[in-house]
């Protein structure tokens, strides 16, 4: 049975008086522990699927349902105490919160999902560790590479343990060594047993995922690897 | 002309910003203005009011008719009135008696109508004239009555018989307690009171002191006494000065407004510069200079300001019109009379200084982000990526909890321009309640003591006009069983004798027992002559204590130093009362008790039963009136009780309605800075949302931040109030006495200080809410 089943989803925005359809009648099943890439070209809708995955946006039509709830039908509040508990989100920028250094970013998310107080630094301690960042836990953000802010940003979307991960064009601003190195993170994870969804328009680092979506002016027109897929959720 | 194009675009885009400077600075313009415009228009109806009753001017006391011509010869006085004033009684009912020419009578009468008949010719005729707004009958005679009058002489009692009423008329002078006078020809009462001038009115060329010091000299070599005298000079009018002092308790808490708008301003340009420095990075890659800087980032809140200003300097003297028809004009009031001989004038050069003023502050305040634009760094911004485009402190990163909390408090720290921006008018709003609580604090003190007996022990003043020496008078209180002690002493005010008051009163004792009004607080009272015992407002006003000099300049300029041997609580507190000797008295006024009109004394009793207070002082004034032809103005302790809490009350409804407009503007300020808050950090909060923060936890977030400007802005608002306060009571001493402002840092947790806070809280997180409600996440996370 798919963790994620994605039904016939629409999203249409008004951009001042033109309406624009990102997503025509996707229809998508990502299974538990799969790591899954979509990729297009710029434009293609690859953002606003992981938006909509997330719970930050809810489709025009369709539905979305993830691990058995129906995302599309919560309310905005509902959405945000879903996405706490069940998603880890790493964007593009990094987008590391400015005021809060590399370990409190990491905290962050724990505090959010009420993880109880006496296991948030060990967990901290350990994602630093796994993203390879324990020396650097007092930086701020601006003081680290990108590809550090990154890795940070990947242990903040794991802090809270969620069984979702998705990232929105991870490598886009990084170095080729640091893209690799990203991607292989999330691989790591989703060897983990969590379901990773990360968007690229890099279809080499794509092949780096157990299957590939190919998205075009918001259709899905086709996937690339399912036996991999196949055979890692099947074993 | 692009950049201004730009700028103009700016401002339509951003409706909120605009919107909030507009309102704050035409806030900012018309409270102050409005104000200052009903002051100088009261200022000036009343001293062309003064001005013509007293002209520039008056001499009251015993005057022979000699001086008459006299005067008229001295350099520089263009006319000369004579008249005599005396009282006297109509049937039962206590009258003035005037005798003055028509002429004297428009002036001194002022809006005078005679609304029946015509002015007095011949001895043996009488006009009846009534004085508007004062309490009492509102009639007397008619026309062609016969009345007998009972004037009160030097000579005694003297009856006028028959005498005719050929005019009734009402004019807006207040001449005394009662509201009618009686106007009769010289030639009558010439002869029963040997024609003695009571007071004298010159209209002058040149310098008025000069006039009046040259006028009293010639006075007194003809034998007269002069006992009092006014010289009209606006700066130094008393009347306008306690105007100006009445007007200061709102004029002054409002000025605080005129910093808002700068504030708000600098406030919102430094976040629009923080959130577009990716933006300046790339204009000043493009070769952008200083100019287009200003033309982008500066120009903008320059326009909205002189559009808010113009709008204010607009509509203020439109706006003080209606405030002064609606609230200082009452239909039984001087106030209405005084609309409909002067009118109102909107004084545009008021409401051009204020909006200048504002302008130029806020010009100022639009400046500063300008510097900061200047200053950013093209290379390290344009390579930043994510959100940190400015630094936060380094705080203890170790602790696992409150990592939220830590967050919103370090934001507070980076975007100091923001912490500043919500700081600064919430001390000056909470400082402004604190400040009204002080002195209700302090007038509540006077109410207290006012009602303790052991420690203000008299229960009535009593004011005695009587044209014979006090003494059966004081025979006769010495008699009465129902009187337990009494004070009496000689009073004596005079204008500008002390810097910054317009009034003090001496006091020469003439019998009793001082303690009865004059309770000692510090040191001895006076034996000598140089000696003086201070009430303790003026102690407070001037922190004066024994052994102190104080410096009292008479009305000839002259300075006389008085050392202060005492302190002591005067029965109204509010004014400032000096006991000396009497000796002294004659020395520094010239005033000789018993020369002149009158004796005017004044009596402090202390009655032998408290609790029949009311029955015992009606006793006592028919008492007096009963023994001769005194005039009794009674004082009881009840009444400057109520005066008191008159005080406390419009005190607290001015600070009540002035923190009310300060909670709206300062409301408008906080929303507006958060509202820019929230759409400066968008990205910031779309990510946080993306965590799984709630809008209603984003909206605790700006709760906590706001929670914690009011706890920055409370030692701030402390001191804020202590300067407020201390300038009220300074600036108002001359309406109210000296109001030490009185209580600490618990001041700003009352509920004139909390209301006018909450209501504005309420307000900025109900702003907030819709701000983050209206923030498109997925847009924020989208936009580059």
């Amino acid at each position: 049975m798919s963790f994620v089943e994605v039904r016939d989803v629409w999203k249409d925005y008004v951009m001042g008086k033109v309406k624009i359809t990102a997503i025509k009648g996707v229809n998508l099943d990502v299974y538990r522990g799969e790591f899954l890439a979509i990729t297009g070209p710029s434009g293609s809708g690859k953002s606003t699927l992981i938006h909509l995955l997330s719970g930050l946006d809810v489709p025009t039509r369709g539905s979305i349902r993830v691990d058995g709830v129906e995302v599309s039908r919560l309310d905005q509040a509902g959405r945000a105490s879903w996405r706490r508990r069940n998603v880890g989100v790493v964007f593009q920028f990094f987008h590391l919160i400015p005021t809060l250094n590399v370990f409190e970013n990491v905290l962050l998310t724990m505090e959010l999902a009420g993880v109880p107080s006496a296991k948030r630094i060990a967990r901290a301690w350990e994602l630093l560790e796994f993203v390879g960042l324990k020396g650097k836990a007092d930086r701020y953000p601006w003081e680290l590479s990108g590809g550090e802010q990154q890795r940070v940003a990947i242990a903040r979307a794991l802090a809270h343990n969620p069984p979702l991960i998705l990232a929105d064009e991870p490598t886009a601003n990084l170095d080729y060594e640091n893209k690799v190195r990203v991607v292989e993170l999330l691989r790591e994870v989703s060897s983990t047993g969590k379901t990773v969804v990360f968007a690229t328009h890099d279809v080499e680092l794509a092949r780096r995922a157990d299957r590939i979506a190919h998205l075009r002016d918001g259709v899905i027109v086709g996937f690339e690897g399912g036996v991999r897929a196949l055979s890692k959720i099947s074993s | 002309m692009l950049l201004v194009r730009s700028a103009l675009r700016v401002i339509a885009w951003k409706k909120l910003e605009t919107i909030a400077l507009i309102l704050v600075t035409v806030i900012a313009v018309v409270a102050p203005t409005s104000l200052a415009i009903i002051k100088s228009n009261l200022e000036y109806q009343i001293y062309e009011l003064f001005k013509d009753v007293s002209g520039d001017v008056m001499l009251t006391g015993r005057i022979p008719s000699e001086a008459l011509k006299a005067l008229e010869g001295l350099e520089g006085v263009r006319r000369v009135n004579g008249m005599i004033i005396t009282f006297g009684l109509l049937g039962e009912e206590r009258v003035l008696v005037a005798v003055m020419g028509h002429e004297t009578f428009n002036n001194f009468v002022k809006l005078h109508v005679i609304r029946e008949g015509r002015f007095v010719k011949d001895p043996g005729e009488a006009v009846v004239y009534r004085a508007m707004f004062v309490r009492g009958p509102e009639e007397m005679s008619r026309v062609g009555d016969y009345v007998d009058l009972v004037v009160v002489t030097e000579q005694g009692p003297v009856t006028l018989k028959q005498l005719k009423v050929v005019g009734l008329a009402t004019g807006y002078n207040h001449i005394g307690p009662t509201p009618f006078m009686i106007v009769v020809d010289e030639g009558l009462l010439g002869r029963v009171t040997n024609y003695t001038l009571t007071a004298i009115r010159l209209e002058a060329e040149g310098d008025p002191r000069g006039v009046a010091r040259e006028a009293r000299s010639t006075v007194e070599s003809l034998g007269g006494t002069v006992s009092w005298h006014i010289v009209n000079v606006r700066e130094e009018n008393p009347v306008v000065l306690i105007v100006e002092s009445a007007m200061s308790i709102m004029t002054l808490p409002v000025l605080i407004f005129i910093a808002m708008a700068p504030i708000l301003s600098a406030s919102l340009g430094l976040a629009t510069v923080v959130r577009d420095s990716r933006n300046i990075a790339v204009m000043k890659a493009m070769g952008c200079g200083l100019w287009d800087l200003f033309s982008a980032y500066t120009l903008p809140w320059i326009i909205r300001a002189a559009f808010g200003a113009l709008l204010g300097f607009s509509i203020s003297p439109f706006v003080s019109r209606w405030l002064y028809l609606n609230y200082f004009v009452g239909e039984e009031d001087i106030s209405s009379a005084l609309y409909e001989r002067f009118g109102f004038n909107p004084y545009w050069s008021t409401s051009a200084y204020y909006t200048s003023i504002v302008l130029g502050l806020t010009i100022l305040g639009s400046l500063t982000p300008l510097a900061i634009a200047y200053r950013v760094n093209v290379i390290d911004v344009i390579a930043t990526v994510g959100l940190h485009v400015h630094t936060a402190p380094r705080v203890g990163w170790s602790v696992s909890r409150l990592v939220v909390l830590r967050m919103w408090v370090r934001d507070m720290i980076a975007r100091w321009w923001k912490t500043v921006g919500l700081v600064i008018p919430l001390s000056l709003l909470i400082g402004l309640g604190s400040s009204g609580v002080m002195l209700s604090n302090s007038i509540e003190g006077w109410v207290k003591d006012i009602g303790d007996r052991s420690s203000t022990p008299f229960d009535a003043i009593l004011a005695v006009s009587t044209v014979e020496s006090p003494e059966k008078l004081l025979e006769l209180l010495d008699g009465l069983g129902y009187i337990k002690r009494y004070f009496a002493s000689t009073p004596y005010s005079i204008a500008s004798a002390i810097e910054g008051l317009t009034f003090v009163e001496l006091r020469a004792p003439v019998k009793g027992d001082p303690s009865v009004e004059f309770p000692l607080i510090q040191g001895r009272y006076s034996e000598g002559r140089g000696e003086v015992v201070i009430s303790r407002g003026l102690a407070e006003y001037k922190g004066l204590k024994v052994g102190d000099v104080l410096e009292l300049r008479d009305t000839f300029g002259r300075v006389h130093r008085l050392e202060v041997v005492g302190v002591a609580r005067a029965y109204h507190d509010r004014g400032f009362q000096l006991l000396l000797t009497r000796d002294s008295l004659i020395e520094i006024t010239g005033y000789k008790p018993g020369l002149g009109r009158a004796f005017t004394i004044k009596i402090a009793v202390e009655l032998n039963d408290p609790h029949r207070v009311e029955e015992l002082l009606g006793r006592l004034r028919s008492d007096i009136e009963r023994a001769g032809p005194y005039g009794v103005e009674v004082t009881s302790r009840d009444s400057i009780s109520e005066t008191l809490k008159a005080y406390s009350a419009m005190n607290t409804a001015i600070t009540s309605t002035v923190s009310f407009l300060a909670a709206v503007v300062v409301a408008i300020m906080a929303s507006a800075v958060i509202a820019s808050d929230v759409s400066a950090r968008a990205k910031e909060i779309a990510v946080l949302n993306s965590l799984g923060l709630q809008a209603r936890q984003l909206a605790l977030g700006y709760t906590i931040q706001l929670l914690i400007a009011v706890l920055l802005a409370t030692p701030m608002a402390y001191i804020t109030s202590n300067v407020i306060a201390r300038m009220l009571a300074e600036r108002t001493v001359n309406f109210t006495g000296y109001i030490e402002p009185v209580g600490g840092i618990e001041t700003v947790t009352t509920i004139t200080t909390i209301a006018p806070l909450l209501t504005t809280l309420t307000v900025t997180i109900i702003a907030a809410i819709i701000a983050i409600r209206r923030l498109d996440v997925v847009r924020a996370l989208s936009d580059l």
